[in-house]
């Protein structure tokens, strides 16, 4: 388990805060990812954790061991963290073969010889690399290099992974391939990780948990679904998929779980939300996804949540048509499917599920 | 209870735990650095104060004399060192302009014109670094004294003068000398900047209807200025350094330069260890004025975006028939600048004594001179203590260098710009000043280095350290952090990550660096002149005693060997640098 505690680092003599009082855990066995921007702060905690970076206050903890507390003044050294890592860049050492580059981590920790290329062979067997052990380094692919990455950080047998972005040198395709590999493979050993990235399919798809970041803090926990479906930030909302987000005031009256809201030009009714912590004439924000707004040139004929609007634009993207729709002073983006035609400037009607959108505080 | 106790003492055990390991990580990482920073420090400032302490007693080195500001007085008092400065300044001036006018035309004409021969013409222009100093200067006296001058000879038959049109014993002589021996330095700088050139501004400037003298002065001129600039402040501050010429021709014809001043201080009798001190106090202060403005100047050229980054083709002109009045200008150049000189060596290192070139001389050739260097204990002596002294100082400087490079560049250590600027300060120390600062301190501390060929290898060590820094700097900057991070994560030897990742991976910039220094260690005589001893000379310092004492034709047989040897270390360098892609220090 991994535990961080009220960690803070500032830089440039204290001006810049590149992290502000982060606090997370990770559970055994899980992936959990840092997800923002460039800048918000979540490789400085990765490298915290790693040690590769002092924070200025707070506490890391691996499995019960403070690795880092400030208050304390305990900072072990990386090596001693027994942590694998898998860097942007691979920082795979080219003058080194691919058999070299995998047993360096392991030498100096008193195994034989034999010892050392059996667990070195044994990484590169699970990164399906076997054959390629007496190869030099530089005259591997970006994928192969990222598989040797790989293997060298788990040839040690850490008690965590941290992954620093490590897909971001990658083509779409392989990106892909390997986001695969990394789950499979952390599933496998069961490594409990830390994962960064600014990608959020990355994020979504490997994570067990993801942390969304922001200027230096930690905005909202979750699990992907959650995050993405019913996130509690407006950041979160924006930087995770594409959403509309419209101002709303909250009408008590209907029963049970289902609630209405007015916004400028419609009244939506929502189920499964609770707005128990507001009350009636409260300001809301409504979240409307692209995908879950459907859009007809003739009435759905559904007696709520179906409003009209004039087509602005249509462009048509192969998966789905991006459309974006006037609907009095507002615009709403909707995805829409490719077999559908849209004129500039036609009128459509708009339909949107009760239990398809969520709410947020404003 | 037990269990808060427990939980208490479990505490204490990571506490201490994490101290031990964080103090380990001070002893080993932050020992070496603060030793490396240590040295440096020693190495450039210590002298230095040393001299300025001396400039201020009364007595020589080591007699614990007393403060005085009578030496100020003596030196300021005297027209003398007004005259030296006077010299010495025109001298690197002038000097600098012939280099600079002759390097940077034969830069043109290897890189925008279309001039046949080009290949042979730049490697023709890099000959004169591989010869020592003071072997093209004393070449020079072969060729233009009034007596045995073999320019003046043959001009006097052709014209038929009744006297020597040339006297190498002048300013004139001095200046010249030194300035067409200096043509390699600008030609590289120039070539540089023309091939760092965008094209397409000058083909800009074409589209505006520009005429072409406008355009060379508003566009090329221009934006040429600061390397223009930048290389002239180079060749001034190499001017003001050197020895070879103001001794071997200034002393004789009675043009003092301060580097004489001080040479000739030294050896009158007695020694006046306070004069020249003084006197250098205001030698260095010209060199400081010029290496400042060079790193202002250069500073100001990497922001113009045409003088660093991608290198482009340079569009070359099509001189049409002009291109062969164009190489013959540029043959006679270098058959003048870089023939004659290396020839007329060549040719008095087969003479049985020394003798104009002539057919009936020709008969006479033989290698007795060979023979007798070969034959001669002082030259494996001197090139022993040569290549002890050189491979010591390189290795010394090249580790060294290693560790500030990555104090500057891996660490957030407070003062480490500092340390950057305390290593290059050598740079602006005239080698003459520098012996100077080192002899007061050995001769003041009593260390068992005066007289021994230590004083040598601190001397190069500290000379040659901001050559070596430049070249280890631009190397492990191509290292990426993570490289090393990786290597973090793996071991906590700092030692060992130091020499298993990143020394390997600069191994080929290390060699070039080290290599480079090794040569200049054979070529310069401004800083063993005052440090050697009968017994620790290098073979510079041997050129120039058997010099002075007419040893003329085994001296060529010597100089011609020792050129043969820097430049197949030269060649082993290209070679390095070329396969690896790696800039040489200059």
């Amino acid at each position: 388990m991994i535990s961080v505690q009220g960690l803070a680092k500032t830089y440039a003599g204290g001006n810049v805060r590149a992290i502000d009082g982060v606090d997370f855990q990770v559970e055994t066995g899980k992936i959990f990812t840092l997800l923002g921007p460039s800048g918000c702060g979540k490789t400085t905690s990765l490298r915290s954790v790693a040690g590769l970076e002092q924070p200025d206050a707070g506490e890391i903890n691996l499995f019960g061991e403070t690795v880092f507390s400030s208050t304390r003044g305990i900072s072990l050294h990386p090596s001693k963290r027994k942590i694998g890592m898998v860097f942007q860049s691979y920082a795979i050492w080219p003058h080194m073969t691919v058999l070299q580059n995998i047993a360096y981590p392991l030498k100096g920790k008193g195994l034989s010889r034999a010892q050392i290329e059996s667990k070195a062979r044994e990484a590169l067997r699970m990164v399906d690399l076997e054959g390629f052990e007496d190869r030099p380094a530089p005259k591997l692919s970006g994928g192969q290099q990222q598989r040797v990455a790989l293997a060298r950080a788990i040839a040690s047998d850490p008690r965590i992974f941290l992954f620093d972005e490590p897909l971001s040198n990658l083509d779409a395709k392989l990106r892909e391939e390997m986001r695969g590999h990394i789950r499979a493979l952390q599933r496998k050993l069961g490594i409990t990780s830390l994962y960064v990235t600014h990608d959020q399919v990355e994020a979504l798809s490997i994570s067990d948990f993801i942390a969304v970041m922001e200027k230096g803090k930690i905005v909202e926990v979750g699990a992907p679904r959650d995050i993405y479906l019913h996130p509690t930030s407006r950041f979160a909302a924006q930087f995770v998929g594409l959403t509309n987000i419209m101002p709303a005031k909250l009408r008590h009256g209907d029963a049970g779980d289902t609630v209405r809201v007015d916004l400028p030009f419609t009244s939506l009714l929502c189920q499964g939300l609770t707005t128990k912590a507001h009350s009636k004439g409260d300001s809301l924000m409504v979240l409307l996804r692209p995908e879950n707004v459907r859009v007809s040139s003739s009435s759905f004929n559904c007696e709520t949540n179906e409003w009209r609007g004039r087509v602005i634009s249509s462009i048509f993207l192969g998966e789905f048509i991006d459309c974006t729709i006037a609907c009095g002073d507002f615009q709403v983006r909707a995805r829409v499917n490719p077999f559908h035609q849209f004129e500039d400037g036609a009128e459509v009607y708009l339909h949107i599920a009760p239990e398809r959108f969520s709410l947020l505080t404003a | 209870m037990s269990q808060i106790a427990e939980i208490a003492t479990g505490g204490q055990i990571v506490r201490r735990a994490g101290l031990l390991s964080l103090s380990r990580r001070l002893t080993w990482r932050h020992g070496a650095l603060a030793i490396i920073a240590l040295v440096v420090v020693y190495l450039t400032l210590v002298p230095l104060g040393m001299i300025l302490y001396g400039t201020l007693t009364d007595g020589p080195p080591g007699t614990g004399a007393s403060f005085t500001l009578q030496n100020y007085v003596r030196a300021y008092g005297s027209p003398d060192i007004f005259r030296a400065a006077f010299n010495s300044v025109s001298f690197a001036v002038l000097s600098g302009i012939i280099s600079f006018i002759i390097g940077c035309y034969l830069a043109w004409v290897t890189e925008r014109t279309n001039t046949p021969f080009k290949g042979v013409i730049y490697i023709a222009v890099l000959v004169p670094f591989l010869v020592p100093g003071i072997l093209t200067t004393i070449s020079w006296v072969f060729l233009l004294s009034p007596n045995i001058g073999l320019i003046n000879k043959v001009a006097e038959s052709l014209f038929g003068l009744d006297k020597p049109p040339f006297n190498i014993y002048s300013f004139a002589g001095m200046v010249w000398t030194f300035g067409i021996d200096h043509i390699t330095l600008p030609f590289l700088l120039m070539a540089a900047a023309f091939r760092s050139m965008d094209p397409t501004l000058e083909e800009a400037a074409s589209i505006s209807s520009m005429g072409p003298l406008r355009q060379f002065y508003q566009i090329n001129l221009k934006i040429m200025f600061p390397s223009i600039l930048a290389t002239c402040l180079l060749l001034f501050v190499r001017g003001i350094e050197t020895f070879e010429a103001p001794a071997v021709i200034g002393i004789p014809a009675g043009i003092p330069v301060f580097a004489t001043e001080i040479f000739l201080a030294l050896r009158r009798a007695p020694t006046d260890y306070n004069l020249a001190g003084t006197y250098s106090t205001a030698y260095l202060l010209i060199t400081v004025i010029g290496v400042l403005l060079y790193l202002r100047v250069t500073r100001v050229a990497e922001k113009f975006a045409t003088i660093t980054g991608k290198a482009y083709r340079p569009r070359v002109i099509d001189l049409g028939t002009w291109r062969y009045g164009v190489l013959c200008l540029t043959m006679l150049v270098l058959f003048i600048g870089v023939f004659l000189p290396l020839a007329i060596v060549l040719w008095a290192s087969f003479m049985p004594f020394y003798a104009q070139p002539s057919w009936h001389m020709l008969s006479m050739a033989t290698f007795a001179n060979y023979v007798a260097v070969f034959e001669l204990d002082e030259f494996y002596r001197a090139f022993w203590n040569n290549l002890v002294t050189g491979v010591s100082a390189a290795t010394i400087a090249v580790l060294l260098s290693v560790g500030i490079a990555w104090i500057v560049i891996r660490t957030d250590i407070p003062g480490r710009k500092m340390l950057d600027i305390i290593a290059f300060t050598p740079i602006a120390l005239p080698g003459v000043v520098l012996s100077l600062a080192l002899l007061w301190l050995y001769l003041t501390v009593p260390l068992p280095v005066y007289g021994t060929l230590w004083i040598l290898i601190i001397a190069f060590v500290t000379k040659f350290i901001p050559i070596s820094l430049r070249v280890v700097h631009a190397s492990m900057l191509q290292v990426h952090k993570e490289l090393e991070e990786a290597a973090e994560l793996s071991s906590s030897s700092w030692l060992r990550n130091l020499f298993s990742i990143v020394v390997p991976l600069i191994l080929p910039g290390l060699l070039v660096g080290w290599l480079y220094i090794l040569t200049l260690t054979f070529k310069v005589l401004s800083i063993p002149i005052l440090l050697s001893h009968v017994g620790t000379e290098v073979l510079p310092v041997l050129i120039f005693s058997l010099y002075q004492s007419g040893g003329i034709t085994e001296l060529c047989a010597m100089g011609v060997i020792l050129t043969i040897f820097i430049a197949v270390v030269a060649g082993l360098t290209r070679l390095i640098s070329a396969r690896f892609a790696i800039k040489a220090g200059e």
